[in-house]
């Protein structure tokens, strides 16, 4: 308890969330290589698998670069910017607020990816993600152009609350890296306390699955309680099988990466009227017209 | 949906309420009205109060480290880590002062201060007297629960007893002649320094362990 009472600077918060990030990556790329391995062993590893799993950091490359370029710095301002002028109060920096903090970032964490899924904007850009026909430790890496944008409007209120931004953004680490550790067959279940309250590599597997029965289910990041308040919890009966409904076909990161915006504005082109183009770009993936008027 | 939104609110509040009791916030303090009025020694600056900054010292009853025994307060020995110094109490402070500053210059230590908690308490602890008055052992330095990482400086512990208390002038830091009386004759003395966030002088008093013990 006095752990958790005791105040911790911002640069002390920072030191440990880079800290845990890159080490985190160091842990993920040691699960890859025994994933590998196992997949050898159990004779299933292809030279397509080792090509997908380029192709996925190779969509990392490209998502560090819009996100850190272009977007890390405003993200970053922005939060600043509520927090020195809006927020209704300034919560000091310690255990505590870092522990509820992460509660809060994994709810807006489960609202976020939620609407990634629902609105059409949102997939243009998760739809790298679930793309791959694999699932193993780099997938995890395997990141839409936009997909550093949406975060911020759903982690802001926690500025508006008195969490300081550099809190916020070891959160949202945090979180993003327990959800990086999930993508992995190697775990197959956990003890049922475990499973009943966390999200697991067991939940996980399920919200890859393009199984019409596990479209849309298991959107949360650490807890899985989320999605059983809210209906969208599903459980691993039928073998998952991976990916979008609509395969990508490719392990070039270039075509990875732009597929789902490159999709998108094909289905807008050919939609017909302004309303009706914006209702494909907000509404939830296969939004037709036709489909309103029914 | 609606439905979604009311238990998303209800969870963010309920979080957020449990946070605010847990750590002492002021609102909630505010709201169970459980706070006392400032008096003339508090640290609770009016910036901090309005934006919400949890401040040690926002319950002014007794300072941190210290406790009732009885009747008698009680200082509980803090922990502190600085510089410490035999210095001539004759010379016009010039002695106390360089082991003021050299405090300031280490800027490895003043960058460990967790300065945006809010107010940080510095002690000037005299001791070792010597036969004559004339010289002392002067340890200046940060209370170790305000640095953020462990501290590599060296560290000295305040001694714990029945205290007095006395003020010192904000204006020159000096201490009472009073107050160096009772020092003299319980061969210490201990100085108080609130600064806040800004690392500006909040309050100064200083107290004289009058009965060292085990509390």
């Amino acid at each position: 308890m006095d752990l958790l009472n005791r105040a911790v600077s911002e640069e002390a918060l920072y030191y440990w969330e880079t800290f845990i990030q890159d080490w985190g990556m160091v842990v993920a790329v040691g699960i890859l290589i025994i994933e590998m391995i196992v997949l050898a062993a159990t004779k299933r590893f292809t030279l397509r698998v080792l090509g997908d799993a380029f192709a996925n950091f190779g969509t990392l490359a490209m998502f560090f670069a819009i996100s850190y370029v272009l977007v890390g710095t405003a993200y970053l301002a922005g939060f600043y910017w509520v927090f020195l002028n809006f927020s209704i109060t300034q919560l000091p920096i310690n255990g505590w607020v870092v522990l509820s903090c992460i509660v809060l970032a994994d709810l807006a964490y489960y609202w976020e990816h939620r609407f990634m899924h629902r609105c059409g904007l949102g997939w243009a850009t998760h739809t790298v993600h679930h793309s791959s026909p694999y699932f193993n430790i780099s997938v995890a890496y395997r990141f839409g152009p936009l997909d550093g944008v949406m975060p911020f409007f759903f982690h802001l209120p926690l500025a508006f609350l008195g969490f300081n931004p550099i809190v916020i953004i070891a959160a949202e680490g945090f979180v993003q890296l327990y959800q990086t550790l999930l993508h992995t067959e190697v775990v197959k279940k956990l003890p049922r306390p475990i499973e009943w309250i966390f999200n697991t590599p067991f939940h996980h597997r399920v919200h890859h699955g393009s199984n019409p029965e596990y479209i849309d289910k298991n959107y949360a990041g650490i807890l899985i309680i989320w999605d059983k308040m809210f209906g969208t919890f599903a459980q691993e009966k039928a073998k998952v099988e991976y990916g979008i409904t609509v395969p990508v076909n490719t392990i070039n990161p270039f075509k990875v990466f732009f597929v789902g915006i490159t999709r998108l504005a094909k289905q807008v082109s050919k939609t017909s009227g302004f309303v009706n183009k914006l209702g494909v770009v907000f509404m939830p993936p296969g939004w037709t017209p036709q489909k309103t008027k029914k | 949906m609606a439905r979604h939104m009311f238990v998303t609110t209800v969870v963010v509040l309920s979080v957020y309420l449990g946070l605010l009791v847990v750590i002492g916030h002021p609102f909630v303090a505010h709201a169970t009205g459980k706070t006392d009025k400032k008096d003339d020694t508090t640290s609770m600056n009016s910036e901090a109060l309005n934006r919400g900054i949890v401040e040690k010292k926002f319950t002014p009853k007794l300072a941190e480290h210290e406790a009732r025994q009885g009747r008698s307060p009680v200082f509980k020995g803090a922990t502190i880590v600085g510089i410490s110094s035999v210095v001539n109490l004759d010379n016009n402070l010039s002695d106390v002062n360089r082991v003021w500053e050299q405090l300031f210059e280490d800027r490895g230590l003043v960058n460990n201060v967790n300065w945006r908690q809010g107010n940080v308490n510095v002690y000037a602890y005299y001791t070792d007297f010597s036969a004559d008055l004339n010289q002392a052992t002067l340890v200046v330095g940060f209370d170790v629960q305000d640095l953020a990482l462990d501290a590599t400086s060296s560290a000295a512990v305040l001694p714990t007893g029945e205290f007095q208390h006395f003020s010192v002038d904000r204006v020159t830091g000096k201490v009472t002649d009073e107050a160096w009386v009772f020092a003299y004759a319980n061969k210490n003395l201990i100085e108080r320094h609130t600064l806040n966030s800004n690392g500006e002088s909040v309050s100064i008093d200083a107290i004289v362990i009058m009965k060292e013990g085990e509390y």
